[in-house]
């Protein structure tokens, strides 16, 4: 119930008021003769209209001869007049090989061997740490459990319960576990300069390099980028782990056929404006440690066979630039092969790859084959909790066992390779 | 009439009250003695040095001591003492208002020394703690410095365009100069490798180093109250219970870039008994405002700890901490002056020891109710990859609730000037490599823990979680059966 207030019964006009400015308000004044007007003319008197003086127009805007840029509006990009060198292939971490390492190989004209070479399982389980396992199931916890980063991690799905919403889970992400992981390994590794002096005089590890580098592949160019986690150089390159007899033979070894489908049919066409082939140096030769020996990569979230394809590309860019700055451009077959070795790690998985680049000459499919070693362990296995079953619904945290300590030992010893008996 | 129930039971137990002091006074009789006659008298402050406190403070001080002091594990004692949401005084690691550095030390208890060399103790107490004359950088020092100088070289030479193609992604629509980030990530990656080489290589040799535990981005949180800063003013009308406490609570929260952990401390860099430590030489200053008029935020804030690492590390010392000054809040400050640059990278270098290691002694059963034992130490390094500025830190006390009569003690941070670890590059080489400076640097990296002599580290914990185990792969054997045919 409403209160009766003066308010209330005031009487409003507001209406009547707009309507009777509207019908009457607004007084047109026109040049229409008046009788006034017609007096003052024929007395001789000069009428004046004062409205311009009293209020007089605003003057006429004209922009300023140079605008400033907006930023509040989407200018679109400059045209690039400059002179488009030619459309290339380009090979980067987005892409996905489709026929995996087989592709990779034709692309690098590359033969395939599974497993590490023998020079190097002879060296698997030969050298270990103290308490070597302890120290490696301690670094398997300080990235999984130990390192307090709280961020938020992407929903989990699980298939064994397909439609399940599990809840919001704060921890280390997997990124950075895979990190922690490697940076420990390679620690480890590197303190066996104690014993090896030669391996810490001369070795230095670089982080995040880049490399950038193109090569003819049958009367087209592909462009290799790709930014790698770490690099171990040296003053001298590592041996060749295949011998002459084995080059000779891979003579008669055949590559995948891939026809009607061409080999770049994954890559992405680009233009370019000039030529690149640079290492992760600007001068190779200027810098004493400068000849790439292994390369360390973290995996994105992709299979096996994908990750391997991708780094195998990425181990034959280095190779390549080490290769001209060795010998220079236009090199058939080289005198001393280029040996990389690469190690990439995915969450739980190392990959490891042996790479030797015998020739740059790659018009056709025939003639001496590079060599690639690849191989695979699993480090452990991660059981998460299986939310649905337990009885307050909370998430508990996961179990991790299956340690396989053969992972750590064949990463050591390709670290060792070329530098202990 | 007496009603029966609860009238009757009350007279019931007057008089069985009066029949038990009736007896205990002609027992005392018997005995002589007077103790029976009279209640036990409170004392006016709990056991302990209370100085100048109310003793209402003091008595609820006391009670939450006896609570704290009962429970044996870690997560208890967190649990206790993170329970409620509080209004806290926000700490920051870097003041973006200026002339703000006695404020810091003052909250935090903590006294500068400014040290003009790095030549040790010569009675001074302004000189550089004297722990560090005892490391021998001698066998290192040529190999250290040999490799420092290709890395320096080799970054300087390394292809850097997928850092300024990422800056230019990012800030393309913000005018003005963007530089401050690119300049942080080239120190990153500077600093992570000289930190990564010099590591792998010394680990070889030093078994300290090698066990040591490496982490990035690594955040540690602290809360503590400090006495004689003026409280929060309470409007709405508080019960008796609730006493409003006289300390003022301060809550910080810092991310370390580079922090390397060890399972011992290091030695500590002064005795508690020295002058360094007892005579109270703290600003004060600025204490006597309050903390709102000096630019200071409050907040409802869950209170939280955070040593850089979770329970369960064997690595629980902090050895070294790696900071850089190129951040957006020190080039707001730096626009003030470059004295009030300098003050704020001293007040960054503080508060980067001073909660690490009060977060570190909480993790090892300490707390604002126990004080610690023994000191709590840490170095500090801040660098931009060219410019170094080092830093020792000494927590002696956690207790800043109990004004300067009842805790005599006093942490204590001692400081460089900014110096340089090389002068230029000139074509791709290093030129004016500063080998003083590079000694106490390798000092820094080599020198070893200690156990204290002995003593028990975490006398306040009975036993932390033990580690997860971590099955071996087990692998599926199949004997088979041989079989034997039945002949025909």
């Amino acid at each position: 119930m409403v209160r009766l207030s003066s308010i209330l019964c005031r009487s409003r006009f507001a209406r009547q008021q707009k309507q009777a400015f509207q019908r009457k308000g607004v007084y047109y004044v026109r040049n229409s003769p008046s009788l006034s007007q017609g007096i003052l003319q024929e007395s001789g008197a000069n009428v004046a209209d004062p409205r311009p003086e009293i209020n007089p127009p605003p003057p006429e805007w004209i922009p300023p001869a140079e605008m400033l840029d907006d930023f509040r509006i989407n200018f679109p990009p400059p045209q690039d007049h400059r002179k488009k060198d030619k459309s290339i292939w380009h090979l980067s971490s987005r892409i996905s090989l489709t026929e995996g390492i087989d592709q990779a190989c034709l692309l690098t004209k590359t033969q395939r061997f599974n497993g590490l070479p023998p020079q190097i399982e002879r060296l698997v389980d030969k050298y270990s740490l103290t308490n070597q396992d302890e120290k490696i199931k301690d670094v398997i916890r300080h990235a999984m459990t130990w390192n307090n980063t709280n961020k938020k991690l992407p929903r989990r799905i699980d298939f064994e319960r397909p439609g399940y919403v599990f809840t919001r889970e704060y921890g280390i992400p997997n990124y950075k576990s895979i990190c922690i992981m490697l940076e420990n390994y390679i620690r480890l590794s590197q303190s066996f300069g104690g014993a090896y002096p030669e391996l810490t005089a001369s070795r230095r590890l670089v982080c995040k390099p880049s490399i950038e580098t193109s090569y003819e592949y049958q009367n087209e160019t592909i462009e290799i980028r790709a930014l790698n986690d770490y690099i171990v150089n040296d003053r001298r390159p590592l041996n060749p782990l295949g011998n002459d007899q084995m080059i000779a033979e891979s003579v008669n070894h055949e590559l995948l056929d891939m026809y009607p489908v061409s080999p770049t049919v994954d890559l992405l066409r680009t233009d370019i404006y000039e030529d690149l082939n640079r290492g992760a140096f600007k001068e190779m030769l200027r810098i004493p440690c400068s000849h790439p020996q292994i390369v360390f990569r973290i995996n994105s979230g992709r299979g096996r066979e994908a990750n391997q394809a991708f780094n195998l590309m990425t181990t034959f860019g280095i190779a390549i630039t080490e290769a001209r700055s060795r010998y220079g451009i236009g090199m058939g077959k080289l005198e001393v092969p280029v040996t990389i070795i690469n190690m990439n790690i995915s969450f739980n998985r190392i990959n490891y790859i042996v790479f030797q680049l015998n020739t740059m000459d790659f018009d056709n499919d025939e003639g001496i084959k590079n060599l690639a070693w690849f191989d695979s362990e699993l480090m452990f296995r991660k059981h998460p909790c299986k939310q649905w079953l337990e009885a307050d619904n909370k998430i508990k945290p996961a179990v991790y066992n299956d340690y396989n300590k053969k992972a750590f030992s064949k990463f050591l010893a390709l670290y060792l390779y070329d530098y202990v008996n | 009439m007496i009603r029966r129930g609860s009238n009757l039971r009350k007279y019931v137990q007057l008089v069985s009250q009066s029949c038990v002091r009736n007896n205990q006074h002609l027992a005392s009789v018997a005995d002589n003695s007077d103790d029976a006659h009279y209640p036990k008298i409170k004392p006016k402050y709990p056991p302990g040095k209370w100085g100048n406190m109310d003793p209402r403070h003091a008595w609820m001080w006391g009670r939450e001591w006896e609570q704290i002091a009962k429970c044996r594990t870690y997560q208890e004692k967190i649990n206790f003492l993170t329970e409620h949401i509080h209004k806290v005084w926000v700490y920051n690691s870097i003041e973006t208002t200026p002339n703000l550095l006695p404020y810091k030390g003052g909250v935090t208890k903590t006294t500068v020394k400014e040290v003009r060399s790095l030549e040790a103790d010569d009675g001074n107490l302004s000189a550089w703690p004297s722990v560090y004359n005892s490391v021998n950088v001698e066998q290192e020092f040529e190999r250290m410095k040999q490799l420092t100088i290709e890395v320096l070289e080799q970054v300087e030479n390394m292809n850097h365009d997928y850092l300024k193609r990422r800056e230019l992604k990012q800030m393309h629509n913000i005018p003005g100069n963007c530089v401050i980030y690119l300049d942080y990530k080239m120190s990153r990656v500077l600093i992570s490798s000289l930190l990564t080489n010099i590591l792998g290589n010394l680990g070889g040799r030093h078994e300290h180093i090698l066990n040591s535990h490496y982490d990035e981005n690594s955040t540690v949180a602290a809360f503590w109250n400090k006495d004689g800063v003026e409280n929060f003013k309470m409007f709405k009308k508080v019960s008796p219970a609730y006493l409003r406490k006289q300390s003022a609570t301060f809550f910080g929260e810092q991310a370390v870039d580079f922090h390397i952990r060890k399972d011992k401390p290091l030695p500590e860099f002064a005795s508690l008994t020295d002058d360094v430590c007892c005579k109270l030489t703290y600003d004060k200053s600025m204490l006597d405002y309050y903390p709102g008029v000096l630019g200071q935020f409050y907040d409802h804030k869950q209170k939280k700890i955070s040593q850089g690492y979770t329970i369960g590390d064997p690595c629980k010392f902090t050895h070294l901490n790696v900071i850089f000054p190129n951040n957006k809040a020190m080039n707001l400050v730096s626009r003030y002056g470059e004295d009030c640059r300098l003050d704020a990278e001293t007040g960054y270098l503080l508060s980067t020891g001073f909660l690490t290691t009060l977060s570190q002694a909480h993790a090892l059963g300490f707390n604002q109710y126990e004080e610690i034992t023994y000191p709590f130490t840490t170095q500090t390094i801040l660098t931009d990859g060219q410019n170094f500025t080092l830093s020792a830190y000494q927590l002696n006390t956690t207790q800043m609730w109990k004004d300067d009569e009842a805790n005599e003690l006093q942490n204590v941070l001692w400081k460089t000037k900014s110096m340089k670890l090389f002068e230029k590059y000139e074509n791709g080489k290093v030129v004016g490599f500063n080998d003083e400076l590079f000694t106490m640097l390798l000092k820094f990296l080599l020198i070893e823990p200690s156990d204290r002599n002995g003593i028990d580290l975490s006398p306040n914990i009975d036993s932390y979680p033990e580690k997860q185990e971590i099955d071996d792969v087990k692998f599926d054997v199949f004997v088979e059966k041989p079989i034997i045919y039945e002949s025909v």
